[in-house]
């Protein structure tokens, strides 16, 4: 710290005249905190207003989207149907090379979707060999 | 609030009001009438904290709160302060001290500090403040309040250097 700033403390920590608080001072400072409390209460009871107000804009308009329904761009609510595909054998039925061949080789080689046909197909083939 | 926090109250305002107002002045760079009012401002504002900070430091409150003010309204330009170039020559003649002139040369050269450079430099000068409660207190960077002390001292250094050569 330098002179001048040793010198600018000194002046700034001068002592000066004090200063009372007089009444006119005690007046001027209730007067604002009414003023203040005043203005306090007038905001909380602007933004009281302004909630209800909403509120009932809310209210009012609610049931009236309830009632529309949804709109006819809007997606649909229920998924269609989905329809059931009926089952398609996989695998074309074996073709009967081997004359001697018995039911179980034939239903060993059919694949689960196609046990029915199969097994009618073998009995025909057994009664017909 | 229970007349027992008013009473209290009254009694911390009347005890610190000369105080506050020093401060204020200093911070206003002379304006007296300007620092009542933001005293005042500053003490409604205790008045709504004031049960929660009696107990604690109330004083530092208002003293924050009275900072802040001086410095936001200065920005605002509110007051239509116009700095002087020059410090006015008080001559120390007649009914007036000498103290009393060194102190109008103070105030009429911390006027002409922006106010932020007058803030930093009234609460580490005259407060005893560290850069970090300064920094604190005005809600900036402890960086940018050393460099606004900085420049604030510099700029008072070459007012008053200015004033002494145009005295001799």
């Amino acid at each position: 710290m330098d002179d001048f700033e040793q010198e600018l403390i000194r002046m700034l920590r001068q002592p000066q005249d004090p200063r009372s608080f007089e009444p006119r001072h005690r007046e001027q400072l209730w007067a604002a905190v009414r003023v203040r409390r005043r203005a306090r209460v007038r905001r909380i009871a602007a933004g009281s207003v302004i909630a209800a107000a909403a509120c009932a804009v809310g209210l009012v308009l609610l049931p009236r989207a309830v009632d529309a329904g949804p709109g006819p761009t809007g997606p649909p609510t229920n998924p269609a149907p989905t329809q059931m595909v009926p089952p398609t054998p996989t695998d074309p039925l074996p073709q009967r090379t081997s004359p001697g061949g018995s039911d179980s080789s034939v239903s060993g080689t059919t694949s689960p979707t196609t046990t029915s046909n199969s097994l009618s197909s073998g009995a025909s083939s057994t009664s017909h060999g | 609030m229970g007349r027992s926090q008013t009473d209290e109250f009254e009694r911390f305002v009347a005890a610190r009001w000369s105080a506050l107002n020093q401060l204020g002045s200093l911070l206003t760079g002379g304006d007296r009438q300007r620092a009542e009012d933001l005293v005042q401002e500053a003490l409604v504002k205790l008045w709504s904290a004031w049960s929660r900070v009696a107990d604690e430091a109330p004083e530092a409150y208002a003293r924050t709160v009275l900072v802040r003010l001086a410095a936001r309204s200065a920005r605002r330009r509110w007051w239509g302060e116009r700095p002087s170039e020059q410090v006015p020559e008080v001559e120390a003649a007649g009914d007036l001290s000498a103290s009393v002139a060194e102190r109008t040369k103070l105030e009429a050269a911390l006027a002409q500090l922006p106010p932020r450079q007058r803030a930093a430099v009234v609460l580490r000068y005259y407060q005893d403040m560290s850069e970090s409660q300064v920094a604190e207190m005005l809600g900036a960077p402890i960086g940018t309040v050393r460099s606004h002390t900085r420049r604030g001292v510099e700029r008072l250094r070459q007012i008053f250097a200015d004033v002494n050569e145009t005295a001799g």
